[in-house]
């Protein structure tokens, strides 16, 4: 880089010599400069002593509030300082890689709509990469259509055989079924490390089902994941629950809840799913959701 | 002839034999070039990874600045726990996803501890000084390898406060407890998300709540929920209608959904009280019984403390 500079007032003049490389390194000093007015490094020193000044102020807390409120004005500080370092290789991550990864993406979906629309006259050349490149684009966290199918990887068929042995004994004291918020907090407090992702546990109870392992993933209307022993029927408690509906009554999602010890929200789920089977109605009031034994069907007779 | 063959677009491969082959030698390069890119992207991400690891593994905001830059990338350093990945190798074991898993564990705990209390709903501040309050039983190891010896001296040493300053290495860590930023708890609720449990963040007034159950919150519940912000975490239908112009089936109705929640408790005792005061009869009944959401109130208290404190 041959360059000398020239001021004068309120102006500063770089001049490039005249060489191969003159243009590139007009424009790269441009930019850099650009970067350091942006970030004003030269007053990052008084930025810092202002801040010191506020803190002093307002340093009365105790107890754990002091501690906390000190950790995240350490934070803050050391946000700022590597702020402007980061920043700056950030921005030029950003850029490259935004350019990588739309290419990635489009061969992605080109790899994609082949596979639909081929029979066999894949090599196996080409479907060994094909496997590779979802193994690559899944490692980096990269989600696609492409790696979306592979739903069953063999990490995740291991775990899901992991799954069932640690949950056999807990769904049955727990009922049959288990929310999948529940499944994950307590598989993952017993793991201590090596802790899995919920998006692992999505991935390796897709496949429960496919390996026979006794107990598969159910979606209910509302949403609600959970985790359902084969051996669950569905009838069964419905029928469980009208009995019950017609021994008290009317039961409410509490009540259930607190007399078949399961989460308040599985209660919902069975009471709704059994209104749906046809096994209950509901009165909604102001205070609670009731649910009566459905006898509809034994008016109808009189008819 | 040709034409028709190449508009029918060579990659199906439903052209003549010629182009059948053309079609997979060319899916054979772009094979190839997809894996090359992939590789480049890696060796990029590696290499900033590798000059910032010790900013991201220590301090918050970097970490939540360095998973908000791969988002738009679509790469997700969290997705998955595998332990010879990409990312494990990287920043030298499972330190930094295993302290999202547990925090998602934890954030998950807590919000289903308090739902009887607040209906599923509470405020980001709430859960956040929750979690400070806990003890941990078991460290993440998030930060560098030192910090190995120094977890465990915390598990023997709870009780001697001195210790502290030799773990202030790690500046997160405190006596009982680890340091969890508001973005930290953000995205370990985006990964919640996916569990089917109705996790997610949603906007109220000035401030930001946390929903552990699956039910439809839409903006005029939001809408009313923030009106009570500066009254304390309270309200009643008239106000409400007076606030938001909207007719009393529209009030009653979100009002309703609140209550039966178990995100709004109502208050009829208000009106009682009121007409013990006062001789207007009629005036306490256009006053009408106060809906009062534990999460904003819970809220509103914990801003007063620390107000008071700063005061004080």
């Amino acid at each position: 880089l041959q360059l000398s500079t020239y001021s004068f007032p309120a102006t500063l003049l770089l001049c490039f010599k005249k060489n191969s490389t003159a243009l590139k390194d007009r424009e790269e000093v441009q930019k850099v400069l650009q970067k350091s007015l942006d970030r004003r490094e030269w007053e990052s020193a008084s930025r810092l002593a202002e801040q010191q000044q506020m803190e002093k102020k307002v340093n009365r807390k105790v107890g754990v509030d002091a501690i906390l409120s000190k950790n995240a004005m350490r934070h803050k500080k050391a946000a700022k300082l590597t702020d402007a370092a980061f920043e700056g290789d950030a921005e030029t991550l950003l850029r490259e890689a935004t350019e990588l990864v739309k290419i990635i993406k489009k061969y992605a979906s080109t790899l994609e709509h082949q596979q639909q629309t081929s029979t066999d006259d894949s090599t196996n050349k080409e479907t060994a990469d094909a496997i590779k490149l979802n193994e690559m684009m899944s490692d980096m966290g990269m989600t696609s259509a492409l790696t979306k199918k592979g739903g069953g990887s063999e990490y995740h068929q291991l775990l899901a055989r992991h799954l069932s042995d640690f949950l056999r004994p807990r769904l049955q004291k727990a009922g049959g079924v288990m929310t999948l918020t529940d499944v994950y907090c307590i598989y993952n407090r017993a793991r201590g490390t090596n802790l899995i992702s919920p998006d692992d546990l999505v991935k390796a109870v897709s496949s429960l089902m496919k390996l026979k392992l006794g107990m598969s993933e159910r979606v209910f209307p509302s949403g609600v994941r959970v985790i359902q022993e084969d051996a669950f029927d569905d009838q069964q408690m419905a029928e469980r629950l009208a009995t019950k509906a017609t021994d008290e009554g009317h039961i409410t999602v509490l009540n259930i809840s607190k007399d078949l010890h399961i989460p308040s929200l599985l209660a919902q789920e069975q009471l709704l799913s059994a209104e749906r089977m046809g096994y209950l109605c509901r009165d909604t009031t102001l205070e609670t959701t009731r649910f009566f034994p459905n006898r509809f069907n034994e008016f109808s007779l009189f008819v | 002839q040709e034409m028709a063959h190449r508009r029918r677009g060579v990659g199906i491969g439903r052209g003549g034999p010629k182009f059948q082959k053309k079609a997979e030698e060319l899916k054979a390069v772009s094979l190839q070039s997809a894996l090359e890119t992939v590789e480049k992207l890696e060796l990029k991400l590696t290499e900033f990874a590798r000059q910032h690891k010790a900013e991201i593994q220590q301090d918050p905001a970097v970490r939540s600045r360095f998973l908000q830059m791969c988002a738009p990338l679509g790469v997700d350093p969290l997705l998955s726990s595998k332990q010879q990945g990409f990312w494990a190798n990287l920043f030298g074991g499972t330190g930094i996803t295993d302290y999202y898993y547990e925090l998602a564990v934890k954030v998950a705990e807590v919000c289903l501890a308090a739902r009887s209390r607040n209906g599923g709903i509470m405020s980001l501040p709430e859960v956040q000084s929750i979690l400070h309050q806990r003890p941990t039983k078991f460290q993440p190891k998030l930060l560098s390898d030192t910090s190995n010896s120094s977890s465990s001296s915390i598990k023997n040493s709870n009780k001697a406060k001195n210790k502290n300053n030799k773990n202030n290495k790690n500046r997160g860590e405190k006596k009982n407890g680890v340091y969890y930023s508001q973005e930290d708890i953000k995205t370990a609720i985006s990964k919640l998300s996916g569990l089917g449990g109705g996790f997610r963040t949603v906007r109220v007034g000035e401030s930001i709540m946390i929903v552990s159950v699956p039910t439809e919150l839409d903006n005029d519940h939001m809408e009313i929920m923030a009106l009570a912000q500066p009254k304390g975490g309270s309200i009643s239908l008239p106000q409400v209608q007076e606030e938001t112009q909207w007719d009393a089936d529209r009030c009653q109705r979100a009002l309703d959904l609140l209550l039966s929640q178990g995100m709004a408790w109502i208050d009829h005792n208000h009106q009682s009280r009121t007409k013990a005061s006062s001789s207007s009869s009629v005036e306490e009944e256009e006053e009408g019984s106060l809906y009062w959401f534990p999460s904003i109130w819970k809220e509103q208290l914990e801003k007063d403390k620390g107000e008071e404190q700063e005061q004080g």
